[in-house]
């Protein structure tokens, strides 16, 4: 807005009238610097490049064209109210300052027709009021044709952007398949028709775990577990798992490996989770067939192993009587060994079953504490022989009935006390005690044997590792005791690990929950 | 004196069971695969011990025989294994065998032990125990 003295200034400059005084071309000139200058503060420069304002002299014509150029520059860059409203302001100054007087109604009839105020049209005729509405109205078709054309172009992309999409996912060998915020399919591709058995008529719309259903092991995934459905705009990978059993249609059964992943922006356009799945299953089937020849294999050596000891235990039978302590000696070595070699073939066919998911456990009530008891006392006759104290230290509490597989857990607890009598010496000392906290039944074995090297604990748990510089002959397994005990731990739903310090010894520690109730499917 | 008829084509496992049968006061008819366990389940056995994994007819084939002949339906099988599937000895319990021994994991003793336990009572029957299997 312009203060008055301003005007002034630049009516002086122009004539030497009075304000009061000015005529409507005059009227013309204050508005179009007025709206110039008011505009330019948004548009600068291109407001100067429509050249120089007309001078008071110039013809109505003139005046004309140039508010009429302002305008659409205004119209263009500003939009059509913002235009508007410039000329608006700046007439409705000028009736202010100078008053409703002739020369200011016949401004109005000056103004180009697009410049429309409400003022303007107030002056209008029925005719110029007609004339002026079929502008407006050729105005609006002009916008909407352009804004169809847009949609038209915009309505394309869009469509060639989801081709694209549809073609690259029937492309793709693995089953991808997209669910919204409820978990029902909205895309599910060739590959995930073969994988699941469904067509994709019969898979969209449909809860995921309708279509197919996981299995980790033996154990089923909910979806919440394989589509967590993550609504705090995180962006990425939200679960993989592998080898998992997918079952489809009519009991199909395949392996696949699974990938769960977010956008950012899923929560906005109800997508949830896009899963992709790796068929697997001949990979798995490769592996069967190899494992079955490991079980072959295991039963072809348990038929020798049958007559070594059954000829042994004949031998020692049938000449007890002859023989003397160091005869027996050797015979008991043989024994042993021959013990020995059947233990390592039941490890390597429970590794076989772990590996192919035949690995099975089945929970009864067990009273813990006599089973530790039990357990212990068949250890005191090794124990003795090495001159170390085994003992069971009693609970101060009693200790609850827990849910276990009896056979199994027993022959984890065997496997680490046998493990602390052969990692320390002569004279040492083993410790096993049990205690019940917060749902679960932990058991320790501690040693004072040479302890575990830090960088070695992390794979004390997997497969055939084995500390070098064992005290004694005789392996302590092949290294599949802990694997297999991780596994058997695992499957009760409990926690396995170890405290060490090299040199001093070790601590082996097995959680187990009371109850299994809440952790099946 | 009982009679026993013993079903085991691996040699040295078959005369480690005869010895020690025989010498607890056991009658022993031994066969080596089969066709010859078939014939010799014609002597009226007490017991027929009987291995699976025979090359030729297998143990399961021999006691679909033993009990589809009147002859011999009723003598009891215990089958002598080193393990396998369990589904096989699941199988073999339904077509009518009353039990199995796990060769690798008994002394001849024991065998000779449970056979005579078995013996005074026949109705002993034993469910595959998953933890056993491969």
């Amino acid at each position: 807005m312009f203060s008055l003295n301003f005007l002034a200034k630049r009516f002086n400059h122009s004539s030497g009238l009075p304000p009061q005084k000015l005529n409507a071309y005059q009227l013309l000139s204050l508005l179009v610097t007025g709206s110039a200058k008011s505009s330019q503060q948004k548009l600068g420069p291109k407001v100067l490049s429509l050249g120089p304002l007309p001078s008071a002299q110039a013809t109505p014509q003139q005046f004309s064209t140039y508010i009429l150029a302002l305008y659409n520059l205004l119209l263009k860059t500003l939009g059509s109210e913002i235009a508007r409203k410039v000329f608006e302001s700046e007439l409705q100054y000028l009736k202010v300052q100078f008053g409703q007087t002739e020369e200011y109604l016949k401004l109005l009839k000056i103004l180009p027709i697009p410049v429309m105020g409400t003022e303007r049209l107030t002056t209008l005729s029925r005719q110029e009021l007609e004339n002026e509405l079929l502008w407006r109205i050729k105005e609006l078709e002009d916008i909407q044709t352009n804004l169809e054309s847009l949609v038209q172009q915009r309505t394309q992309t869009i469509s060639a952007e989801r081709n694209k999409l549809v073609v690259t996912l029937s492309a793709i060998s693995d089953a991808v398949i997209a669910v919204d915020l409820n978990r029902q399919i909205t895309i599910f591709n060739s590959a995930a028709e073969i994988l699941t058995g469904y067509i994709k008529k019969e898979a969209l719309g449909q809860p995921i775990n309708q279509v197919m259903r996981l299995y980790d092991k033996q154990q089923e995934l909910t979806p919440e577990q394989f589509c967590p459905l993550r609504l705090d705009g995180f962006e990425g990978i939200v679960a993989s798992k592998q080898s998992l059993k997918l079952v489809g249609k009519a009991g199909k059964e395949s392996f696949a490996n699974l990938l769960s992943g977010q956008i950012r922006e899923g929560p906005a356009v109800n997508l949830g989770c896009i899963l992709t799945l790796h068929d697997v299953t001949r990979e798995k089937d490769l592996e069967e067939m190899k494992l079955d020849f490991v079980s072959m294999a295991a039963h072809e050596l348990r038929t020798p192993l049958t007559s070594i000891r059954g000829y042994l235990s004949v031998f020692m039978q049938e000449n007890a009587q002859n023989l003397n302590g160091e005869q027996n000696m050797l015979l008991g070595r043989i024994n042993t060994a021959a013990q020995q070699l059947m233990g390592l073939i039941e490890n390597l066919l429970s590794v076989s079953k772990i590996e192919r998911g035949a690995f099975t456990v089945s929970f009864e009530p067990i009273d813990w504490l006599r089973a530790c008891k039990s357990v212990v006392e068949e250890f005191k006759p090794r124990a003795e022989e090495k001159k170390q104290t085994l003992e069971f230290l009693e609970p101060s509490e009693p200790m609850p009935t827990i849910e276990a597989d009896k056979l199994r857990i027993n022959e984890v607890l065997s496997n680490l006390i046998a493990n602390a009598i052969s990692y320390t010496p002569e004279g040492g000392q083993i410790t096993v005690w049990t205690e019940s906290q917060d749902g679960e039944v932990i058991t320790h074995v501690k040693d004072t044997g040479v302890g575990i090297q830090k960088e070695a604990i992390p794979h004390l748990f997997t497969k055939f590792f084995r500390i070098s510089g064992n005290l004694e002959q005789g392996s302590k397994g092949t290294g599949l005791g802990l694997y297999i005990s991780k596994s058997v731990v695992d499957m009760h739903h409990g926690k396995i690990w170890v405290e060490s310090e090299f040199g001093k010894g070790s601590t082996f520690n097995f959680s187990l929950p009371i109850s299994q109730q809440t952790k099946s499917i | 004196m009982a009679k026993i008829l013993l079903v085991e084509d691996e040699l040295y496992v078959r005369e480690l069971y005869e010895r020690v049968l025989s010498q607890n006061g056991f009658e022993v008819l031994p066969a080596a695969d089969g066709v010859a366990g078939l014939e010799l389940a014609g002597n009226h056995p007490d017991l027929i011990l009987l291995d699976i994994m025979m090359p030729g007819m297998n143990g399961i084939q021999v006691l679909q025989k033993l009990k589809e002949n009147s002859a011999t339906k009723n003598i009891p099988v215990v089958l002598l294994t080193n393990l396998g599937q369990q589904s096989v000895i699941k199988e073999a319990l339904k077509i009518g065998a009353s039990g199995y021994f796990i060769k690798v994991r008994l002394t001849p003793y024991q065998l000779v032990g449970h056979v005579k336990e078995f013996l005074q009572n026949p109705s002993l029957r034993i469910e595959p125990n998953p933890a056993h299997f491969d």
